[in-house]
């Protein structure tokens, strides 16, 4: 006998775990229903037989009795086989003591939960990775979960027939081995099973996760069965409840039983993450008078999350006794107004429906889109506080009025008149973690729709993803969005089981933003990224190399997904190719996104900042909830999710402004005057400031280094108060920009008129770039304080205001060729003259 | 030899873990059905008019319409005690038919085994004979 056999049979689970094994769970259910058809079918065979004997001559009155006793014979036998298979459910349902549902309810005596019990039963020479892998209801399902092929477990449990000594699990100093237990022994001890599982991306917490979550839907499954249970009856409806309760006409045709929302009676939807909100709400519904509370957060399901998880609560009976046996009824305020359409009939109505709500005696009152109803009020110059008042200070009253964070700044929070009637009680975003295990529990009920299968990490890719590539609405929502649209996606595409590139693939086909697959275009880009902005950005090698770092970091899933893509400060003077980067790369960059979605979006976003330095800036970024105008900022990013914006002369602004940059570029988002939140989480930020350009030209002229300066630069910004040391600290890099030499502006004169060349040849003209051309755009456009910029102007002026008269007066036309020779009129002065061959 | 240890695990179980759990199913069958026939709360508010069914009472001086009131009024008390009356004696029966029930069952319970074998004895003979 192996050491986990002895093990194993300490435990009084060893014969339940030997009987699964002639009797699995699939056997038994199969064996209940055939013996259940048999019997239900042996009193119609009776009472035919009876018809048969009585009427029929056919059969004689001995073979007929003898076909009786047969039948009953059988009937007795399966009889018997049915109450023998509802003994062993029961006995079997009885070991199920739960180590994820109810805790601590098994005893040091048996030695391990019936989950591990069953990795350990399909153990073979004490190989515990090898019954783990062969283990169908537990070790193979968390494999499948986990995203591991059939294939991979395959040769993994091959691999482990050749292995002579495996490790023994010391589980001496554990009271009780759990499903975890093992798994994390197999994790550190096996070194084959930890690599399989870091070649699938799959790390320690990962793989806790997953055991958590199927241990979760296995025993959740034996627990549903268990209509017995004391909290199962409870959930039950009971007779005469509302006897003693008054009726409610008029609320009834506006309203919804809470009760009755699938929301409340699934058990797909525990919630405990809202835990502490439903706890505050139940504080205050159970006082004795006053007991209103408004409900606010995000727009979206999160505050009839809340709202769900108090009525399933009272609905099991859980809930603080005060609240027991209450009726919560939806007040659905659209269908009200929908209904209403003048001023008697809105106070009269709503008057009539919260008297009543109030005189049931029963009612907690949830009443939905709370503002809609005050606007509604407002609408006909009425106070909505006066129109119920009489009903939110009598003693019957619970109400819960839902609204939106938006409109509870805008419209309730400052009523005082209101809010002396209400208490707040606020629903916070809910984290990563927390959506998963939704996310997770939901699945459940998705994947029994379309007969899908996801993996564990499918569903963190859902959750993050959700967060990071739709920036708009609650988390949590966009996530369960994400899991109801990705389905049919998946049916579509032939899939059985949705991994972690499905999800990307999906979200990269919806959003086009690029996710997962790097394609060999792109590939190609990123590799020569420096070379691609190079040839766009001259002399600012510095510059160009740092971004094309942070672009591949992010490419290649190595950013910090909570920070925006990048963020850049470009210090220099005007003119040297700071905002040239800006738009190479968003060019470089986001020119295949756009172009996927019909290519007509801004390339690259901008704000002046220097247009922001007064009080009012910020309310023009983020908006005002009293003027209830949008922000400026908040909108460009709604509407923008990903690109790259820059913030020209950024040090200008003023000191509120930076320090809203300063959360987003070190949190990714913001929220707006309206307490939404703005994800900023795929764009890069580039500043700009020539601040202390003076000190770069002083240096470079002394014909010093610059590159060695930096610090020195930096020290002199924060100096002069222009930028604070954490704003600075903040950018993924401060990048010095050189002010141009002769040669860089000969380079970028050719370039600025390879520009206007290009645009000749749509129109079937040759332009000739010579060196005398190249000298008079560079002699003629340099200013030291403002770079090449000058020299825009001038081939504007000059060359281009030519070709454009020589065009319109069809001197030049297809064909031809254009080149340039200076003449010079007086010394100072030489002009441009066009020749056309 | 594991079929012996399964019937002797299976016996042990019955006649000991089961034998516990089958009381405090019990129990819980008892609790719900008084509280699925909300019998506390017949209790509490057995003298309650039927649904709240009340008129407000004018001044004593209109005697008239305060007489007709309170006629009404107690007319609906009275249909309130006459339906909490029926459902509290359906109740209350039905639960004493449970509380009887259960040393029955957990005689049969007990017996269980020895029926069943002889259930199948008695039906192989049947078919066989």
């Amino acid at each position: 006998m192996t050491k986990t056999e002895i093990f194993l049979k300490k435990s009084p689970l060893y014969p339940v775990l030997v009987l699964e094994e002639y009797f699995s769970a699939k056997k038994r259910r199969v064996a209940i229903q055939t013996t259940k058809y048999f019997l239900l079918s042996i009193p119609l065979i009776i009472i035919g037989s009876i018809i048969i004997d009585n009427y029929g001559s056919f059969i004689s009155g001995q073979v007929a009795n003898l076909l009786i006793e047969k039948i009953l014979g059988l009937a007795i036998l399966s009889l018997s086989l049915y109450i023998i298979m509802h003994c062993f459910e029961a006995y079997f349902a009885s070991t199920y003591y739960f180590e994820y549902i109810l805790k601590n309810r098994y005893q040091t005596k048996e030695f391990y939960t019936f989950s591990a019990g069953r990795i350990l039963r399909r153990v073979t020479n004490d190989n515990v990775l090898s019954g783990f892998l062969q283990s169908l209801t537990v070790g193979k399902k968390i494999m499948t979960r986990l995203g591991i092929s059939p294939r991979e477990i395959d040769i993994l449990y091959m691999k482990q027939a050749e292995v002579k000594n495996p490790p023994l699990p010391d589980f001496s100093g554990q009271s009780l081995i759990k499903v975890a237990t093992l798994v994390n022994f197999l994790y550190r001890d096996f070194a084959d099973f930890r690599k399989l599982l870091d070649r699938n991306g799959v790390n320690q917490k990962d793989l806790e996760a997953t055991v958590d979550w199927v241990v979760y839907q296995i025993e959740s499954e034996a627990y549903d069965r268990q209509w017995w249970k004391p909290e199962k009856l409870a959930r039950l409806p009971r007779l005469a409840t509302d006897w003693s309760f008054g009726r409610t006409y008029l609320l009834n045709k506006y309203s919804r039983k809470a009760l009755d929302d699938k929301e409340v009676n699934s058990e797909a939807f525990t919630l405990s993450e809202r835990k502490r909100e439903v706890e505050q709400l139940e504080a205050v519904l159970a006082k004795e008078s006053g007991a209103n509370v408004i409900l606010a957060g995000a727009p979206g399901q999160e505050k009839m999350e809340v709202v769900w998880s108090l009525c399933r609560k009272i609905k099991n009976k859980t809930a603080v006794p005060n609240l027991i046996g209450k009726r919560p009824i939806i007040f659905q305020t659209n269908k009200f107004s929908s209904m209403i359409d003048n001023k008697i009939d809105f106070e009269k109505k709503l008057a009539k429906t919260f008297s009543e709500a109030m005189n049931a005696g029963n009612i907690i009152l949830i009443i939905d889109n709370f503002p809609k109803l005050i606007l509604q009020a407002k609408q006909y110059d009425l106070k909505l506080n006066e129109v119920i008042e009489p009903y939110l200070t009598s003693h019957e009253d619970k109400i819960i009025a839902l609204a939106d964070l938006e409109y509870f700044h805008s419209l309730i929070e400052n009523d005082q008149a209101l809010m002396s009637y209400f208490e707040t009680v606020q629903t916070r975003p809910l984290l990563l973690d927390e959506i998963v295990k939704i996310i997770s529990q939901e699945v459940l009920v998705v994947e029994k729709n379309y007969e899908l299968i996801f993996t564990y990490p499918a569903i963190l890719e859902l959750a993050k993803s959700a967060e990071l590539y739709f920036p708009d609405g609650v988390s949590s929502d966009k996530a369960k969005d994400l899991l109801a649209e990705i389905s049919p996606w998946a049916i579509s595409n032939n899939l059985d089981v949705v991994g972690k590139d499905d999800v990307l693939d999906y979200v990269s086909e919806k959003t086009n933003i690029p996710t997962s697959h790097i394609s060999d275009d792109e590939k190609e880009k990123l590799l020569n990224l420096e070379s691609i902005l190079m040839k766009r950005v001259v002399a600012q090698n510095e510059a160009v190399f740092a971004i094309a770092g942070a672009i591949r970091r992010n490419r290649a899933g190595i950013r910090n997904e909570k920070r925006p893509l990048g963020s850049f400060l470009f210090l220099g003077p005007t003119g040297v190719g700071k905002t040239e980067t800006a738009k190479a790369l968003a060019e470089v960059f986001f020119s295949d996104t756009i172009a996927k979605k019909g290519g007509d979006e801004e390339l690259l976003l901008r704000l002046d900042m220097s247009e922001y330095q007064n009080e009012e800036a910020l309310a023009r970024l983020i908006g005002s909830a009293e003027l209830g105008t949008q922000g400026i900022l908040s909108t460009m990013l709604r509407e923008h999710p990903y690109g790259v914006l820059l913030l020209d002369e950024f040090e200008k602004t003023n000191d509120k402004v930076l320090n809203l940059f300063l959360q987003i570029i070190d949190e990714g988002f913001f929220s707006d005057a309206f307490g939404k939140r703005v994800v900023a989480r795929n764009i890069l930020f580039i500043a700009t400031s020539n601040a202390s350009a003076d000190k770069i030209f002083e240096i470079v002229s002394a014909g010093k280094e610059l590159k060695d300066y930096n610090d020195e630069i930096i020290s002199l910004i924060i100096k002069k108060g222009l930028l604070k040391p954490e704003l600075i600290n903040r950018f993924d890099a401060t990048i010095l920009f050189h002010p141009l030499n002769k040669e860089s502006l000969n380079q970028i004169a050719k370039l600025m008129l390879q520009k206007v060349s290009r645009k000749l040849e749509q129109k079937g003209i040759a332009m000739t770039i010579d060196k005398d051309l190249l000298n008079f755009i560079v002699h003629g456009g340099y200013n030291p304080s403002f770079g090449a910029r000058p020299m825009n102007r001038l081939i504007q002026n000059t060359v281009e205001e030519h070709l454009a008269d020589l065009i319109i007066r069809e001197q030049l036309g297809a064909g031809k060729t254009v080149s340039f020779r200076i003449t010079s009129d007086t010394p100072e002065k030489n002009s441009l003259k066009p020749i056309i061959t | 030899m594991n079929i012996i240890l399964v019937i002797l695990g299976y016996l042990k179980w019955h006649y000991g873990k089961a034998v516990r759990s089958l009381g405090s199913v019990w129990k819980n069958f008892l609790y719900f059905i008084l509280d699925f026939f909300s019998i506390q709360l017949l209790f509490e508010n057995f003298f309650d008019p039927w649904k709240k069914m009340t008129d407000p009472y004018p001044s004593l001086i209109e005697f008239k319409e305060f007489f007709y009131i309170l006629v009404t009024n107690i007319i609906t008390r009275i249909i309130g005690i006459i339906m909490r009356t029926i459902l509290l004696l359906i109740g209350l029966v039905c639960y004493i038919i449970f509380a009887i029930l259960y040393p029955l069952a957990l005689i049969i319970w007990l017996a269980l085994p020895i029926i069943i074998t002889v259930m199948i004895i008695s039906s192989l003979y049947l078919i066989f004979k």
